[in-house]
């Protein structure tokens, strides 16, 4: 027998601090969802169950306490931090589910920079993690655009990544060890070592789990000392994605390091380098690090770009500062509400990656089918902004007007129409549909096909650390028809 | 009617970090590194102008819609954005010169290119832009012209093809008067008035358009009457005293204790209960 | 100098206009060499006794017009100075000071500038200041050509009371037949409250956009309602429409000082700040403590505003 919504309230306060369990209308409205359902949200309309409560944590305890009384009562869970996901991770897909939240739980418990770590709980704030060690001259190397928001339990568990990482790696090359809290109740550490090879690396079983599996309660990331000042800024405009591409690549199979290596279409560049780029396709690098490293990084950049005709050089001084502004803020966001409101013109997008040799065969079909089979565009482009040594990522950006369309409507005639062109003929080409939001609850539809046979995996996990199907019901994988 | 747009872009201000703010030998700043935006009160006066386009057909008074700015060649993706918009042309007049601060200048080439190359009915400006701050161009166009103005138009409807409904604010009161053309209009704080966004297909159809593009060179400015001779950053600095604690009740209280308790204003409350 | 400043009486804050154009004479041209009068518009006739006790010059010409009406002020004005030499005129501060100020100058063929924050005459010329680049630059300008026009910027001088005069000269003219406003061929007024009130308040609670709707930004209101605060609004959100606009901050709405002044949720862009710097005290509520406004407030807390304005008002009211 289910609990009601009020027993399941009644419990909760005697769990924790009667304070800590919020059941204010509007809170439970904006905590049924998350950036995603936004267009929809900025009008009032909220279409998933109404969680039963909100439950500010205070310690892991507290966490372990109320996942245990959801596991055993068989309650969904949501775990959220920062509240900035993108992709449904945080919707409650299910009748009176539990948002955990543990933005609460933001002490930096410890700066070791013998050992190049630092200790912080989930809610921990990345912005001021980042800006505390870099008065001491070190940085989590971790930048993405929603720094100023995100908090370190949902950056792991969403497997994150940062504007630094072609140097710094992303989220799952800096974490070294972890805290979380099982649906039994139980709380595992996992201990700080550089490495080892004691077993599979378990650290993976709970980086990226997007709260399906447990809730990370600390974190312990490597840190990198930093050198601002070595800082190089190199920008290029050319023709084509083609040659971009083949430009990153060269960079990256020769062992070079940027720290950033971006590649924007004409399109996605005009929102940002219009004033020096019209036109073009924008290529952008960073060089970073101890000054022999950050300068033979440059030169090699300008040498390997300078053997493309088509490239012509920026004034590094507009990439440096176009940088420095390109992270969201509150403000931003604020701003972006009342604009969507008002012209009814919202911005989604969608992240992929692939090897070298598909990514540019990727770029063209989606561009081309999405431009042929979605009304009402107003942008699409994208840009490559995360590479390895076997291939890069692309983040599919689009802008459309919401014409004829309720606000209920907005994300089947648009968002996921388009996000199920960019998936499927990535996913055909042989590539990956999530690069680094997760995959939230809105690309559950193709997990099976971005697995395959490795699926068994995935279930298992879920099988074993969660048979009572509690824990973010609908991320990852699919709610049982 | 024809109705001409006057716009200007200018850098997000509010994107320059304090090191930013450095006023070299030439009392220059330099914003170059800042994508330009369309001045609020400009995009105001784009948008007010597109509004009377879609109430047009249902008024039934056909309707022009022109815009105009003086501009170095760079920045073309605005003008493109407007072509796409479906005003019907597009000007650029190509000037590198710093108008900053030139007023009379820019209302000299605002009047002749009315008077000599295309006529109009209505010119809509945003009442100022963000760097020159100089509030004059409108009122001095109008003066140029002869036409009459109306400054802080907040609202403006179609009547017929000669007169239009403007609802501007005064200093304690609003009007709403029937207006007769030509007059200028500029647009001060409208609500609402964001402009919207052109489709893919729209740029690829109107917005490859041809951007009229004429020559500073081609018009006689008017000499300013001022000069500027000095320009120095103002700095809004106060001693910040930030309240620390575990919850937002005990911040507030905190904030009662140290610093409101008090004061004039919350004794004078505190006396009232 | 010989200095005329215009008063535009067919406005109700009139009386503060007066107390400006006072302060500002008092602090600026107060040396011997300046001689100054007044010039008043009025339209309705029982203004104008009200007229005699707002002047700040020795003596005063009383100009009656229909309505302000700026084509006919224009042309009201040229008559009044027809044989004139007057090297100065000083505008009051608010819409109507700054246009008639340039379209009279371009007309006098003078010099012009708006909202004028100081001057200083030396010599053969005036140097003027005012504020660019969005309020975070002072500007200095030469004004090259008689007569100088320049609007005064709200809150440039300390306002000064009018003395009580026991003679004042007085002359009047009646010019409410001007007909250089047929272009207008109907005209409705609608009142609105005004500025006034918030750039008066004391006590001063203001909202940005970080209440996020409308809904809150009337929860605010009611905050500052039962705190005895007046309540004012950052541009975005008057430009939203959650409030009236005369609740609007800033360079283009009100310019206030209050002794204790609460911002909650606004980021603080240079052009609001110039509506709150003369606050004695100014307490910063963001959850940013990057927000610009955090560095310039004597006071800040670092959460989300509604908590702490809720836990305030219980306190106070408790």
């Amino acid at each position: 027998m289910s609990l009601k919504r009020e027993q399941i309230v009644d419990a909760l306060k005697k769990i924790v601090r009667e304070d800590q369990v919020v059941t204010d209308e509007q809170v439970l409205k904006e905590s049924s969802v998350d950036r995603f359902r936004r267009f929809e949200a900025y009008h009032g309309v909220y279409r998933l169950p109404l969680p039963a409560a909100v439950v500010n944590v205070n310690s892991t305890e507290d966490v372990a306490a109320v996942i245990k009384f959801a596991n055993e009562n068989k309650i969904n869970v949501v775990p959220r931090t920062g509240h900035s996901a993108t992709e449904g991770g945080l919707e409650t897909a299910l009748e009176n589910s539990i948002v955990v939240d543990g933005s609460g739980m933001n002490k930096i418990i410890s700066i070791d920079t013998y050992n190049m770590q630092a200790t912080a709980q989930c809610g921990a704030s990345l912005q001021e993690l980042d800006d505390r060690l870099r008065e001491q001259g070190y940085t989590t190397g971790h930048s993405p655009q929603s720094k100023p928001l995100a908090q370190l339990g949902g950056l792991v568990a969403t497997r994150s990544i940062g504007q630094f990482s072609t140097l710094y790696g992303g989220i799952e090359d800096m974490v070294v060890g972890l805290e979380a809290v099982f649906p039994d109740g139980g709380i595992t550490r996992i201990k700080n070592v550089p490495r080892r090879a004691a077993g599979p690396d378990i650290r993976h079983v709970i980086i990226g789990n997007e709260g399906a599996l447990c809730y990370i309660t600390e974190v312990t990331v490597k840190i990198f000392k930093y050198f601002p000042e070595n800082n190089q800024f190199l920008g290029y405009t050319l023709d084509n994605m083609k040659a971009g591409f083949e430009i990153l690549r060269e960079v990256m199979v020769n062992g070079y390091r940027p720290s950033v290596a971006r590649l924007y279409d004409v399109a996605d560049g005009s929102q940002h380098f219009s004033h020096f780029a019209e036109g073009k396709c924008v290529l952008i690098f960073v060089a970073e690090g101890v000054k022999p490293i950050a300068d033979a990084t440059a030169t090699a950049i300008e040498e390997i770009v300078a053997r493309y005709d088509e490239c012509e050089k920026v004034d590094p001084k507009l990439i440096e500062r176009w940088f420095a502004h390109l992270n969201w803020d509150p403000a931003n966001l604020a701003e972006e509400k009342t604009e969507i409101i008002e012209t009814k013109n919202v911005c989604n997008t969608t992240e992929i990656s692939g090897n070298w040799s598909i990514i540019n065969d990727i770029y063209e079909v989606c561009i081309q089918r999405v431009k042929n089979e979605i009304p009402d565009l107003t942008l699409l482009g994208a840009h490559s902004s995360h590479s390895y040594l076997n291939g890069t990522n692309l983040y599919f950006v689009y802008f459309y007007n919401v014409v004829d369309c309720r606000p209920e409507e907005e994300l089947a005639k648009y968002h996921l129409a388009i996000k199920k062109i960019i998936v499927e003929e990535t996913i055909k080409a042989g590539g990956s549909m999530c690069h680094h939001h997760g995959v939230g609850k809105h690309r559950t539809h193709w997990i099976e096909k971005e697995y395959d046979s490795s699926y068994y995996i995935l279930k298992k996990l879920k099988s074993a650390f969660d048979p009572n199907s509690i824990m973010n019901m609908g991320t990852i994988i699919p709610l049982e028809k | 009617m024809k109705i001409l747009v006057c716009f200007k872009t200018a850098p997000d201000l509010e994107m320059l970090n304090d090191e930013d703010w450095v006023i070299d030998k030439n009392l220059q700043i330099d914003t170059s590194f800042l994508k330009p935006t369309l001045n609020s009160y400009d995009e105001s006066a784009l948008e007010i102008a597109l509004k009377l386009s879609d109430a047009s057909e249902s008024v039934k008074v056909p309707l022009e819609l022109n815009a105009l700015t003086i501009a170095g060649s760079g920045e073309t993706t605005i003008l493109k954005t407007l072509n796409a918009l479906r005003f019907k042309r597009v000007v650029r007049i190509d000037s590198h010169d710093d108008l900053r601060f030139r007023p009379m200048a820019i209302a000299s080439i605002l009047a002749q290119y009315v008077l000599k190359h295309a006529s109009q009915d209505v010119l809509l400006l945003g009442r100022q832009t963000s760097i020159g701050e100089n509030a004059r161009t409108h009122l001095l166009v109008a003066e140029m012209l002869g036409w009459p103005c109306i400054t802080q138009a907040i609202r403006i409807e179609l009547v017929d093809g000669n007169h239009v409904m403007v609802t501007n604010q005064m200093d304690d009161g609003r009007l709403r008067q029937r207006i007769q053309t030509p007059c200028v209009l500029s647009i001060g704080d409208a609500p609402n008035t964001y402009m919207r966004v052109p489709t893919l297909k729209d740029r690829l159809g109107y917005g490859k358009r041809p951007i009229e593009t004429l020559s500073i060179k081609d018009f006689q400015l008017s000499d300013e009457t001022e000069e500027l001779i000095d320009l120095e950053v103002i700095h809004h600095k106060r001693a910040v005293i930030l309240i620390e604690g575990k919850s937002p009740e005990e911040k507030a209280r905190k904030l009662y204790e140290g610093h409101l308790k008090g004061s004039v204003p919350v004794q004078e409350r505190l006396a009232k209960t | 100098m010989i200095f005329k400043g215009i008063l535009n009486g067919c406005s109700s804050n009139v009386a503060a206009q007066a107390e400006e154009l006072n302060g500002f004479i008092r602090e600026y041209l107060s040396c011997g060499d300046n001689v100054g009068s007044t010039i008043a518009f009025y339209s309705k006739k029982e203004e104008k006794n009200g007229l005699l006790g707002l002047v700040p010059t020795e003596s005063v010409e009383l100009v009656r017009v229909a309505r302000y009406q700026p084509e006919n002020i224009l042309v009201a004005l040229r008559t009044v100075e027809n044989a004139e030499k007057t090297d100065l005129y000083l505008f009051p501060s608010g819409f109507a000071g700054s246009e008639i100020a340039v379209r009279w100058a371009c007309r006098m063929k003078g010099s012009c500038l708006v909202r004028v924050k100081q001057i200083e005459c030396s010599g053969a010329q005036l140097t003027a200041r005012k504020t660019v680049y969005a309020n975070h630059v002072l500007g200095t300008f030469i004004l090259t050509k008689k007569p100088y026009c320049i609007s005064l910027a709200k809150g440039s001088a300390a306002s000064q009371a009018i003395p009580i005069r026991d003679k004042l000269i007085v002359t009047e003219h009646d010019l409410t037949d001007l007909q250089k406003d047929q272009f207008i061929k109907h005209s409705q007024w609608i009142p609105t409250e005004t500025t006034k009130d918030l750039e008066a308040a004391t006590f001063l609670i203001i909202g940005g956009r970080g209440m996020d709707t409308k809904e809150n930004t009337q929860s605010l209101k009611k905050i500052a309602d039962a705190l005895g605060a007046d309540f004012g609004v950052s541009r975005p959100v008057a430009m939203s429409a959650w409030t009236p606009m005369h609740r609007m901050i800033g360079v283009s709405g009100a310019m206030t000082k209050p002794e204790v002044c609460i911002v909650a949720g606004v980021s603080g862009a240079a052009a609001f700040y110039a509506g709150i710097e003369k606050s004695k005290t100014i307490v910063a509520i963001n959850t940013d403590i990057r927000a610009p406004i955090i560095k310039a407030s004597d006071v800040a807390v670092i959460d989300d505003y509604k908590a702490v304005m809720a836990e305030l008002a219980k306190i106070v009211l408790n």
